[in-house]
């Protein structure tokens, strides 16, 4: 439009077409719509469809959820031989790298049949911290040649070893470097007569998708065989550096440990399980999951948690396809389900009531007696109240 | 021209030289040409170049504070403490806003860069010397330069400043419409430069070898000073003034060609330096929504404080930074809980962000921008004959359409067609009604051409006005010897010379114009000069003049031959229910229906533009069919008047009906033919023009036989009863008639007619010497002059005597008193305020439904401010007694609300519009429920509007057609200008611009209602969608230690405003419908939700952030229990995302009234688009978006089972409340758009059953709208009708028919106002 613009030649000059607006649906808003009011009586139904497809569900649910045999065990005090408390020994003497090692006993009150996975649980730990989520790599992670790291490794992205020396961490951060490293033994004793050695699998514990693709170690640099020169361990691994996590398997190690990478999958919330080991079922023992009876268990305790109010435990469980052993989605259906049951009740009451209210027939009387050109008068003098 | 010589001997740059191009050898370009820094005729109003598009608009658009505020979060994303969000990707939704608005404003400057170019590429006729063969050649607009001679002729747009060198017209002047600078439509003369010599032979655009000085350029439309040097001696000029000077942009009129320098280019011309940007408005619902913003910054800050406090606490539970592993610090100085909570403020300013809506106003725009372009597609708002659709000029306050409270209408023009037409005079105290007979056919006849010819007011066309024959008998011998009065047989105040004076005063007593043939140029386009032996013949004149007025006239072909189509068709059904006499009456025209449309067929083009006289009847034709019967006199039938206000061309035309026939004028004579006569020349000494003070005008002319002076005056009545001669209070025989006349006028007034007094006065020579000198000397004083020229002209114009009146209607446009009517069951309080005399006021009020007689008529008439204020306190009191009474009695049924309707006069206007008075003013005019303001100004009806406004608090909407609206229209919230007769100012002035009053019914009925529905429920999800998203963030802040973390990916947190949900309520905003137009027109009262604002209220806000808080809760613990502890943190933000984009568009599901399939394409697109994206984001392993590698994150969570129960069951959780709310309001408690969505389901089920039975006569409701459509041909008759017949059934209304209705229910009217009059206090 030449609004504004004096000395354009009027519009009569502009268009020789005639400016009718074109007469299709869209441009006249005419679209054909489907319009649905909602109402009691239209609701209602969706209401029981609701009610009816949730408590089923929930029970479904419920039930799954009742099926799954956990055990848990905080041992976050537990004590060693010497009936001292490994937590207050570790907050004494995290320097000089002792290491403190509890041994108790749990009972499972019944089989746990199935596959078992044991996981280690933590409470009050903020995996899910702005710094602390943010301060990772990932191109390191990865296996990539990175030749400066993440600034948000900081305070982890470097160590001094030495007053001239300084080195890149590898894996550089605050999650690499507070890795989990509890490690425990299971014995099965039975009754007490027993003495079976559980063993457990390392692997198969992470996502495939982090193991295959998203995790990988460097391969060797240029000229050097050592794809892991010039980098240094975090500082409270222990000297432990990373590819000493699992010595044994190939697969396993470097970048590519399953303990890393669950690990470094960080939790949503401050209270979480991390899935630890695997129970390997091709014991003759345990070929249908854990029975019941005492398990000695040793742990190494080297993770501290007390200094943040934190509690450890070690959990047993089976697994369905719903994951943990969790009743609150099953309540939850089954709560929503009812109330909606309820709501399809009430709505029917409303709907009797009020749903051919009297507007609606005061509309429907006039319309009886209605031809098509008074409709619109008639009811233009008729007011809605 | 002082100052001009002054100016002269001034410093150079106060003028510039122009020297001619064709005496100069070189090309413009070359650095010796004098006008080589003269800019040249090309214009540019984009704004942006290609180059300097994008820092431009960029600078421009950091001057909105939204865009700065999330700028400024996104530099804050940049330092690296508070970083929250990958660096790139903070910056998308920012980008993603700049885009579009960019690529808007791109697309805005394109089409001025289109429509440029159109301007530019205009052809225009340049004198060209390169060849000798001086001639003139097409040129491009653009190629125009100073110092050019152009060559133009009749009706061709001016393309620059020039200066005017010849006219064809002998003595050198040219016509002029200045329409699209300043908006008057007169035409204006322009005057030749003369003396100047052209080498002593005649003039010859290449013997123009002299140089011109003239000012430098400036905005000053009016002021021109220059001039043209003769020689190099000092002093031999010609000075040049504004009368001199042609200014771009104005059309030329009445003038076969001229020739002209161009003085001024391109953006140096006047028009271009006045060129001002249209104005930015506000709409009331963006205020709110502004208002609602403040509470999101609010809602922000306590969120960010709360985190930050909350940050210090947690952190102060830990003593020791370094042994917490989940903390990292680089140093333990950074550990101070203070200082973190600090920087965490503003890690939270970046992650809630969205908390203020950034879409919101660039959605906003998007689907304002579409709303429009729907109502300009809207068939009904289309008129035909004139092919206008509406044009919205405003393009943000659409919405505003819908909440409108306050209408403030004109009358001429807007109410009415502003298409005069003679209908009685009285004459020396005796009526002559002029009883109409065959009005049915006029109306539709000349309602149609009239609005066609309405490009320039040129019409004759011819009136089918039954002449009185006792006039007829008065007049047929009328000559200048009974008009002067001098014949010593006659006495000199006859009835029979009153008769014929008053007759010549119509014809002569005005501005019209004449012309006598049609325009022609003896150049073609080409610049060849025509044979002019072709001229002779006229058919191949009008086709030399068609080629001439190039494709435009293609135009008028085709708009003609429409009009002839529906004419046919309005023909047929007489509507008349009596319908008798107008068949046999009309079997009289024939012949000239015949003949008109016969000069149509042959003769296309000239129609349009060059309307014909087509006939004057002869005074020996006997009576009432005269007409049919009349001669065609050749050497009239040529005759077309071009007039500044149809009045005068109502009275002209009438007046050449009688035979007293104007013929031409000049600026000192005017010709008319008398009917005993012939051709008469009368000298014009001098001419008072009109003034709204005076209020009248006059013309002062020489007898041609008796020398004798003679002054006739014309003007409303009070201005001119006012000035009359003693005698008519003195002597009995004058007051009789004066008191008769008063009396004609009076009733023309009931009438709904405009009335105009006439008269006259003999000026003895001397008096009139000596009044002639002070006018000249008031003339050209140079202070004061209007104010010295005002008391002149009122000296002059005293003891006159009186001839008569006239009465002349103005018809209303179809549909006004539905419209009205149904503006009136929307709750709009109409006003209309008029310079009308208040009995023709109140008249059309009635006949325009804008008072019915169950109101009371509250009158207020005063002279001085104390009368004012306390006959206002007085009505004020009545009305709250009133109001009181019926609370007494609570037993006694609840009895109407009585309805007021008030009247106030411009005088008493301008008491009550006083400060102190204005209260009571607007209390009073409160209470009542339609308000007319008779006789008030142009400023008067800008204050009144602007005192609602600020007053009362008012949403307002102005509407009108003319330049004395233009201050109305501005002041209002809402301008709306009717393409009308009376030229462009208002449209120019307005936001929107429609072609007929009754279209202001679906403008706002309708399509107001939808964009306020629209736009309210648009704005209050888009709060509802910022608010759940970011309160989502908050809880999950609440469990990771305060620590400023997101636990939804950056990608789709960012995503999510801008892509995922954005466009479904988009669509919403431009498409849906809460109810159908016919539903609505059939219900005004539906309307009220706008201006009540209900669909968007103070409440609407809190609801929004309740439910939101709600639906994010319900989402957020679904998560964190469902999941429980075995959970990482992007699976669980992956799985909030699904339920949080999953609820929100269903929640617009839910909103979602009508569903078409726009609707269902971008909901489910939306959907699937934000699954994809997900998908193929998390495919690929990428680092770029630190912290996380969102690597197969969605895969992995989405193919757990868990992922599905949660996201169900969370989505019905959080909007179960929301449904049962809607379907128990809408049950138990609708509000009326939900009842009459009821209605409306109820129709569409009938009507489903009727098509299952045969022979049903129910239409669908689409029919029925087609069926409509189809008769729209025919104008609002059907509707019209129906609305009628049933006004009269069911209210008792009188019949309010435009046709032999009329009639009767001014009789009604008439008795109603001697009812009310009893209510009136008159002091």
């Amino acid at each position: 439009m030449a609004n504004g613009t004096p000395g354009t030649p009027g519009p009569e000059a502009e268009k020789a077409a005639s400016r009718r607006p074109k007469d299709t649906k869209l441009k006249q808003q005419r679209l054909p719509a489907w319009q649905p009011i909602l109402t009691a009586g239209t609701v209602l139904p969706a209401f029981f469809a609701i009610g009816l497809a949730f408590i089923p569900l929930g029970v479904v649910l419920l039930v799954t959820s009742n099926d799954i045999q956990e055990y848990r065990y905080d041992y976050t005090q537990c004590v060693n031989s010497n009936e001292d408390k490994c937590a207050d020994l570790l907050t004494n003497l995290t320097a000089t790298g002792q290491t403190c090692t509890c041994t108790f006993k749990i009972e499972l009150k019944e089989d746990f049949v199935g596959t078992v996975y044991m996981y280690y649980g933590l409470t009050n730990f903020y995996q899910n911290h702005r710094r602390y989520v943010r301060s990772r790599d990932d191109s390191q992670l990865h296996g990539y040649d990175v030749d400066s790291l993440y600034s948000d490794c900081e305070p982890f992205k470097t160590k001094k070893l030495n007053t001239s020396v300084e080195m890149k961490i590898a894996p550089c951060g605050a999650i690499a470097n507070s890795l989990f490293n509890d490690s425990y033994t299971f014995v099965y004793k039975g009754d007490g007569t027993k003495n079976v050695n559980v063993s457990m699998l390392r692997t198969g514990i992470a996502w495939a998708s982090d193991k295959d693709v998203k995790f990988g170690n460097p391969s060797s640099k240029n000229g050097s065989d050592d794809p892991w020169a010039g980098f240094t361990n975090p500082p409270n691994w222990n000297n432990k550096m990373v590819y000493q996590l699992d010595p044994d398997d190939e697969n396993n190690n470097g970048y590519k440990n399953e303990d890393l990478i669950v690990w470094m999958r960080t939790a949503a919330l401050p209270t979480f399980r991390k899935l630890h080991r695997r129970i390997n079922h091709q014991q003759t023992e345990f070929t249908d999951g854990l029975p019941k009876g005492q398990y000695e268990v040793t742990i190494d305790y080297a993770y501290p948690v007390t200094l943040f109010d934190g509690t450890k435990s070690i959990i047993l469980t089976t697994t369905s396809w719903l994951g943990g052993k969790n009743p609150f989605l099953g309540i939850a259906y089954l709560v929503v389900g009812s109330i909606c049951i309820l709501l399809g009740v009430i709505f029917l009451l409303i709907h009797l009531k009020w749903g051919r209210n009297t507007y609606r027939r005061q509309f429907v009387h006039q319309s009886q007696t209605r031809r098509t050109s008074e409709m619109i008068n008639v009811t233009s003098r008729t007011t809605f109240n | 021209m002082g100052n001009i010589f002054k100016g002269s001997n001034r410093a150079g740059p106060k003028y510039r030289l122009i020297v001619p191009n064709h005496i100069v050898e070189e090309g413009i370009k070359s650095p010796n040409h004098p006008n080589r820094n003269h800019r040249s005729n090309r214009i540019k109003t984009t704004k942006y170049s290609v180059i300097t598009f994008l820092p431009k608009n960029l600078f421009e658009q950091f001057h909105r504070f939204a865009n700065l505020y999330f700028l400024f979060v996104v530099a804050l994303n940049w330092v690296p403490q508070v970083q929250a969000f990958g660096k790139e990707i903070a910056m998308i939704p920012i980008v993603f806003v700049l885009t579009v608005t960019a690529v808007k404003d791109a697309f805005e400057d394109f089409r001025r860069y289109k429509s440029d170019k159109k301007v530019n590429s205009s052809k225009c006729r340049v004198f060209d010397n390169t060849d000798d063969k001086h001639d003139f050649h097409p040129r491009e607009w653009c190629d125009i330069h100073v110092g050019d001679i152009i060559h133009l002729s009749c009706n061709d747009i001016i393309p620059a400043d020039i200066v005017l060198l010849k006219s064809s017209d002998s003595q050198g002047i040219c016509h002029v419409e200045t329409m699209n600078l300043d908006g008057e439509t007169n035409l204006k003369q322009r005057q030749s430069v003369t003396g100047i010599n052209y080498e002593s032979h005649e003039y010859k655009a290449w013997r123009f070898k002299y140089t011109v000085e003239c000012e430098q350029p400036n905005a000053e439309i009016y002021k021109f000073n220059g001039y043209v040097k003769l020689s190099d001696v000092e002093g031999d000029i010609t000075p040049l003034n504004q009368n001199n000077i042609l200014l771009r942009g104005c059309i030329m009129r009445n003038t076969d060609w001229i020739e002209g320098l161009v003085v001024y280019a391109g953006h140096e011309t006047k028009s271009m330096m006045n060129n001002r940007n249209p104005r930015y408005k506000r709409s009331k619902l963006e205020r709110a929504l502004n208002r609602d913003v403040i509470w999101c910054v609010i809602i922000l800050l306590f969120l960010c404080f709360f985190c930050a406090a909350g940050s210090a606490l947690w952190l102060g539970q830990y003593e020791d930074s370094t042994v917490v592993p989940f903390i990292p610090f680089e140093s333990s100085e950074q550990f101070n809980p203070y200082f973190q909570a600090f920087i965490v403020f503003f890690t939270y300013i970046i992650i809630f962000q969205s908390v203020i809506p950034l879409p919101l106003y660039v959605s906003l725009e998007i689907i304002k921008l579409l709303q429009i372009y729907f109502i300009n597609q809207d068939l009904h708002l289309y008129y035909e004959p004139t092919d206008k659709r509406v044009e919205c000029r405003a393009l943000n306050i659409t919405e505003d359409l819908g909440q409108v409270e306050y209408i403030f209408s004109d009358k001429t023009g807007t109410l009415t067609e502003n298409q005069m037409e003679f209908k009685s005079c009285t004459i020396g105290g005796k009526n002559y009604p002029h009883v109409p007979e065959f009005d049915d056919d006029i109306q539709s006849e000349t309602g149609s051409r009239y609005s066609l010819a309405n490009i320039s007011r040129n019409s004759s066309v011819m009136e089918n006005l039954k002449l009185e024959t006792e006039i007829q008998r008065e007049l047929s011998c009328m000559c200048l010897r009974s008009v002067g009065s001098i014949d010593v047989t006659v006495p000199a105040n006859s009835h029979k010379n009153q008769v014929q004076e008053f007759f010549l005063l119509m014809a002569i007593c005005n501005t019209v114009v004449v012309s006598l043939h049609p325009h022609e140029d003896i150049m073609d386009d080409e610049g060849n000069i025509a044979s002019s032996s072709n001229s002779l013949h006229v058919p191949t004149v009008s086709a030399k003049v068609n080629l001439n007025q190039n494709q435009s006239e293609n135009v008028f072909i085709e708009k003609y031959t429409k009009l002839a189509d529906s004419e046919h068709r309005k023909k047929l059904p007489p509507l008349n229910q009596d319908g008798t006499t107008p068949r046999a009456s009309k079997s009289l025209l024939p012949p000239i229906h015949h003949r008109s449309s016969l000069d149509v067929d042959k003769f296309p083009k000239y129609t349009q533009r060059l309307e014909y006289m087509p006939k004057i009847s002869t005074p020996t034709g006997s009576v009432a069919g005269s007409i049919a019967g009349s001669s065609i006199r050749s050497d009239m039938s040529r005759t077309r008047y071009e007039a500044e206000s149809p009045d005068e061309l109502a009275l002209v035309r009438a007046a050449s009906t009688y035979n007293c026939c104007l013929k031409g004028r000049t600026a000192n004579s005017v010709t008319v033919w008398l009917p005993g006569e012939g051709e008469v020349e009368l000298k014009v000494l001098h001419m008072l023009s009109f003034d709204s003070t005076r209020k009248r005008m006059s013309v002062i002319v020489k007898h041609p036989l008796t020398k004798d002076i003679i002054l006739y005056t014309k003007g409303a009545d009070s201005a001119v009863l006012s000035v009359l001669s003693k005698k008519y209070r003195e002597e009995e025989e004058y007051i009789k008639m004066r008191r008769n006349t008063e009396e004609h006028i009076l009733e023309y007034a009931m009438l709904g007619l405009r009335t105009l007094c006439m008269a006259k006065k003999t000026i003895p020579k001397a008096d009139y010497d000596k009044w002639a000198k002070a006018h000249l000397e008031a003339e050209s004083s140079l202070e004061d002059r209007e104010e010295k020229l005002l008391d002149s002209a009122c000296r002059i114009e005293a003891d006159l005597e009186l001839l008569g009146a006239t009465g002349i209607e103005d018809k209303l446009q179809e549909g006004v008193p539905e419209t009205i009517h149904n503006l009136r069951m929307a709750g709009i309080k109409v006003w209309v305020l008029t310079g009308d005399k208040q009995e023709t006021a109140i008249q059309i009020a009635y006949s325009s439904q804008l008072f019915n007689p169950e109101q009371q008529l509250i009158v207020v008439n005063a002279e001085n401010k104390e009368a004012t204020s306390d006959l206002m306190r007085h009505h004020l009191e009545e009305i709250i007694l009133e109001e009181k009474t019926p609370q007494e009695t609570e037993t006694s049924p609840p009895t109407k609300k009585k309805e007021y309707g008030l009247v106030i006069d411009g005088k008493t206007l301008a008491f009550a519009l006083e400060k102190d008075m204005e209260k009571l003013f607007l209390v009073l005019a409160g209470k009542c429920n339609s308000v007319i303001c008779c006789r008030s100004s142009p400023i008067q009806k800008g204050l009144v509007v602007h005192l609602a406004r600020e007053e009362l608090k008012v949403l307002t909407l102005a509407i009108g057609d003319g330049a004395n609206d233009v201050a109305m229209i501005q002041m209002a919230d809402v301008g709306i200008g009717i393409s009308g007769q009376e030229g462009m100012q208002a449209v120019m002035a307005s936001d929107f611009a429609i072609a007929r009053f009754h279209f202001l019914e679906r403008m706002l009925l309708v399509h107001g209602h939808w964009c306020y529905s629209r736009m309210a429920r648009f704005s209050a999800f888009m709060f509802y969608k910022s608010l759940i998203s970011t309160m989502i963030l908050f809880w999950f802040n609440l469990y990771s230690g305060y620590s400023g973390n997101t636990h939804i990916d950056s990608l789709f947190l960012l995503g999510q405003h801008v892509l995922f949900t954005a466009f479904p309520p988009i669509v919403n905003g431009i498409m849906d419908k809460d109810l159908l137009p016919e539903t609505l027109l059939a219900f005004p009262s539906l309307y009220k939700v706008g201006p009540e604002g209900r669909t968007y209220t103070r409440l609407s806000f809190l609801i929004v952030f309740l439910d939101s808080v709600y639906q994010s809760v319900v989402v957020h613990f679904v998560c964190y229990f469902g999941y429980f502890e075995g959970v990482g943190i992007w699976e669980f933000g992956t799985t909030m995302m699904v339920s949080l984009v999953l609820s929100i568009l269903f929640h617009q599901a839910i909103e979602t009234y009508r569903w078409m399939w726009p609707q269902w394409l971008t909901l489910i697109l939306s959907f699937v688009f934000f699954y994809l994206f997900g998908i193929i984001i998390d495919s690929f392993f990428m680092t770029f978006d630190h912290p996380m590698t969102p690597y197969w994150v969605m895969q992995n969570t989405i193919s757990k089972p868990i992922h599905a129960i949660i996201v169900l069951i969370s989505v019905v959780v959080a909007l179960l409340p929301r449904v049962i709310v809607r379907s128990v309001q809408m049950t138990v408690f609708p509000d009326e758009i939900m009842k009459a969505q009821h209605w409306e389901k109820l129709k569409e089920e009938e009507e489903q059953e009727d098509e299952t039975q045969p022979n049903s006569r129910v239409a669908s409701p689409d029919s029925g709208f087609d069926n409509r459509k189809d008769s729209k041909d025919s104008g609002y008759d059907n509707k019209a009708l129906d609305m009628k017949n049933d006004a009269s059934e069911q209210n008792g209304l009188p019949e309010v028919g435009y046709k032999n209705g009329r009639v009767r229910h001014r009789q009604n009217s008439n008795q109603r106002t001697n009812e009310n009059q009893v209510a009136e206090t008159t002091t």
